[in-house]
């Protein structure tokens, strides 16, 4: 027994320090999630807007062109409750914060993460937010939550010929402009012609329970906000024409009868999702801007806010 | 929990280790541990399904002792057959009812009558069909007068719930598996690294054979129209790897975990793509469900007692029953009634038993015929394995039809050269190794031991990145 266990250390050990090297190389490779917790730890004493959501909200803003300073830590796949719980810990150590731009579009009314998702440890590492579901061992290794990404990364860092991420101070993703818009060359009738493959399956959930826990949510953040003084907004950044022909009706109609309660409590909602100005070439898919249609939209929100906070 | 998780490399360690320090080495305290872990590794899937096991378990334990000390031969059948339509039952519940209904409908409807029907949101217990098949084969071979029942509740229950086997097999006997269970098991040094040795192969097949053919096989079965007759070609080969890679990969780990608490348990594959008949494969494949069917359906039925024509019958109804075995879909029936047909020349030439041996046992290539023989059953399978893939019957023909196309010499639209370089080595270490029970049993030690290391540092690292997007394991579902 002693002589097995003796041989097996001595293999072991590699593997062991190999595995250490690894979680301290994912922990300390920057990414444009832990770009944007940084950037928000960094700079608790000064963030006047923070941005909440999902990847809608992520790609759309480049706080980079917001004349004040921002926060954006919205994140691909981040529901209503992610971000009142992000809220709940960040707000009482924000003492600047004036405006939360909290995401209504659409899907996220009705879109809700399981009890296993895989990033909840990526909040519990990087945001120090515990949502009460991140198993013990990905409390101790961020790798353990997702090998197979954190694999990527790896492969990505030490091949030259492959570029990953870039992103900005504040954790937004700079050329993130592949997709299928990219390769459709932004050519619209070739758009169209396949939107109807392409959108089969995206956010299909239909669900008037889903909607009212989230809703539920909506109010929770939208009070926190209020008794802290600061002005909660709701926001629908744009989408591509045929992502909008392909929406569900009552799920609109779930979202608008909504928003007619929010409006009827004063509550403001920036509505772009059907903007005119954006097209084809501004999106890198039906349902998230790229980053030049991120710069267009926030120089536009940049606009909205100034004059929403000087209370014209 | 899985075996290809960080989470059981976490457990296997911690059970191991509190395993083999009780005092003594003391069998009853190292069964009841090794059940805790049992139940609880069964337990992070889902702990409502505990119930049911126990409950299978105890049935089985109790209607054992009851047909065991009945002297009445009616009273003996009476609870077998409680045993048995139990068990059938649940298995049948959770894993057909469904398909049942479904198809009970399709076919009236096929006759102008339209039936409302309703089928249920069931979730299917993981690994049902392996502890139903363990707990059956415990009461017939005790209804057969082939073994006593234990009455020891614990070593019977961790006999049914042993972990390694648990979810995916492979389906033991309480002939082979409780002795091991009642006695005394010390550590033995060979048979520990052995273990280790064949968990790491496992996991090779698993995460870099397995999941990275998956990936392009899912692509190419999930649009099948989107290519060309050669991709789906190439769709068909990485379903061939990926659906051995997982299995006899889990076999692996499950084989080489049982070592290291000093168990041996059945084989279960035998290096099966170097059959050089259909017969000599269903040998070699899925070895412990195959003489499972042999010894509790087949021969029961008659077996080939009565002539050619009883054999042939029951050789269809084992095939088919066994492609049932694995899923209430028509696929799995037609998969199985295909491997059937394969089957019937060899029955009926009396050549079903003719490559018993080792493929190329004395030298290091087959001969020609040998290699023939290799080449044309490995085809044959890859052409059943779309039945098993395909979603439905329209699928798979769908698929085999756009296969069988003038597109079918055309260049392949999708061909992952590294992980067609890594199924070439992997074939190759599996061919070098095909004397032994696996690959890596003897392979490489003769080498000098830093060598040896390397090689498998050189595994390790593969796995870590090289692995393609974790699947589950296929055989979970069954």
């Amino acid at each position: 027994m002693r002589a097995f266990l003796v041989r097996l250390s001595l293999f072991a050990l590699p593997v062991f320090l190999a595995f250490v090297a690894l979680e301290v190389f994912v922990r300390t490779t920057p990414n444009a999630f832990s770009g944007k917790a940084n950037f928000l730890r960094t700079h608790l004493a000064n963030v006047r807007c923070l941005v909440l959501g999902s990847s809608h909200n992520q790609c759309a803003i480049n706080p980079a062109y917001l004349e004040i300073p921002s926060a954006n830590i919205a994140y691909s796949g981040q529901d209503e409750k992610m971000d009142s719980l992000l809220l709940a810990s960040y707000l009482p150590q924000l003492p600047q914060l004036e405006v939360v731009l909290v995401e209504c579009d659409y899907h996220s009314l009705e879109e809700m993460l399981g009890d296993d998702y895989f990033r909840y440890s990526w909040y519990y590492h990087f945001y120090d937010v515990n949502n009460g579901h991140v198993p013990l061992l990905q409390k101790i290794s961020l790798y353990a939550s997702e090998p197979q990404f954190f694999n990527d990364l790896l492969k990505r860092t030490f091949q030259k010929n492959t570029e990953g991420d870039r992103f900005n101070e504040y954790g937004f993703v700079v050329n993130d402009f592949p997709g299928p818009f990219l390769d459709a060359k932004y050519d619209s009738l070739a758009l169209e012609n396949e939107a109807d493959e392409r959108l089969k399956l995206r956010h299909r959930t239909d669900s008037a329970a889903l909607a009212a826990l989230n809703a539920n949510t909506i109010r929770g953040m939208i009070a926190l906000c209020e008794s802290r003084g600061v002005k909660p907004l709701l926001l629908a950044s744009p989408m591509y024409s045929s992502y909008l022909k392909r929406r569900i009706p009552a799920k609109v109609e779930r979202r608008a009868a909504f928003l007619r309660e929010m409006q009827a409590r004063g509550i403001l909602f920036l509505d772009f999702e059907n903007d005119a100005r954006f097209n084809a070439e501004d999106f890198k898919n039906d349902d998230h801007l790229n980053p030049t249609g991120a710069e267009k939209f926030t120089r536009i929100l940049n606009d909205t806010l100034r004059s929403v906070l000087s209370g014209s | 929990m899985l075996f290809n998780t960080l989470d059981f490399m976490i457990f296997l360690p911690i059970v191991f280790g509190l395993y083999w320090l009780i005092p003594s080495k003391h069998v009853k305290w190292q069964n009841i541990l090794l059940l805790v872990a049992s139940y609880y590794f069964y337990g992070c899937w889902n702990w409502k399904f505990l119930f049911l096991l126990a409950f299978s378990t105890w049935l089985d334990y109790f209607t054992g002792l009851k047909i065991h000390d009945s002297t009445n031969q009616r009273w003996r059948k009476a609870w077998l057959l409680i045993s048995v339509c139990t068990n059938l039952g649940f298995l049948g519940f959770f894993k057909y009812y469904n398909f049942f209904i479904e198809s009970f409908a399709d076919l009236l409807s096929s006759f102008h009558l339209q039936v409302h029907y309703s089928t249920l949101q069931i979730v299917l217990p993981v690994g049902i069909s392996f502890y139903t098949f363990h707990g059956l084969s415990y009461v017939f071979d005790i209804y057969n007068r082939r073994i006593v029942p234990t009455r020891n509740p614990v070593d019977y229950t961790l006999f049914v719930s042993f972990f390694p086997l648990l979810v995916a097999g492979p389906i033991e006997r309480a002939t082979h598996l409780l002795p091991q269970v009642e006695r005394q098991r010390t550590f033995d040094y060979t048979k520990a690294v052995d273990g280790l040795r064949q968990i790491l192969w496992g996991l090779f097949k698993k995460m870099v054979i397995a999941d990275g053919c998956a990936e392009y096989a899912n692509l190419i079965f999930d649009q099948p129209d989107m290519y060309g007759g050669s991709t789906l070609v190439i769709g068909a080969l990485l379903f061939t790897f990926q659906i051995y890679g997982d299995f006899s990969g889990y076999s692996d780990i499950a084989l080489g975990t049982a070592r290291l608490f000093g168990f041996e348990l059945l084989r279960n594959f035998a290096y099966p793509y170097f059959s050089r008949d259909i017969a000599e494969f269903w040998r070699r494949w899925h070895i412990s469900l195959s003489s499972w069917f042999k010894d509790y359906l087949y021969i029961p039925l008659g077996g080939s007692r009565g002539g050619k024509w009883m054999s042939l019958r029951n050789t269809f109804i084992i095939f088919v029953v066994s492609g049932f075995w694995h899923g209430s879909n028509w696929t799995f029936v037609a998969w199985g009634a295909l491997n059937a047909i394969y089957f019937v020349p060899l029955l009926l030439s009396g050549k079903n038993r003719s490559n018993i041996d080792i493929v190329a046992k004395d030298s290091v290539l087959p001969g020609l015929r040998e290699a023939l023989g290799i080449l044309v059953t490995f085809a044959l399978t890859v052409f059943a394995w779309i039945f098993f893939r395909a979603e439905d019957m329209t699928h798979a023909l769908h698929y085999i039809g756009h296969m069988f196309s003038t597109s079918l010499f055309s260049k392949p639209q999708v061909f992952p050269s590294i992980v067609f370089l890594l199924i070439a080595i992997f074939v190759a270490i599996e061919w070098l190794g095909r004397r032994d029970d696996f690959a890596l049993r003897s392979f490489g030690l003769r080498w000098p031991r830093a060598l040896r290391w390397a090689f498998y540092y050189a595994l390790v690292v593969c796995i870590f990145v090289l692995s393609g997007k974790e699947q589950e394991f296929i055989y979970f579902q069954f």
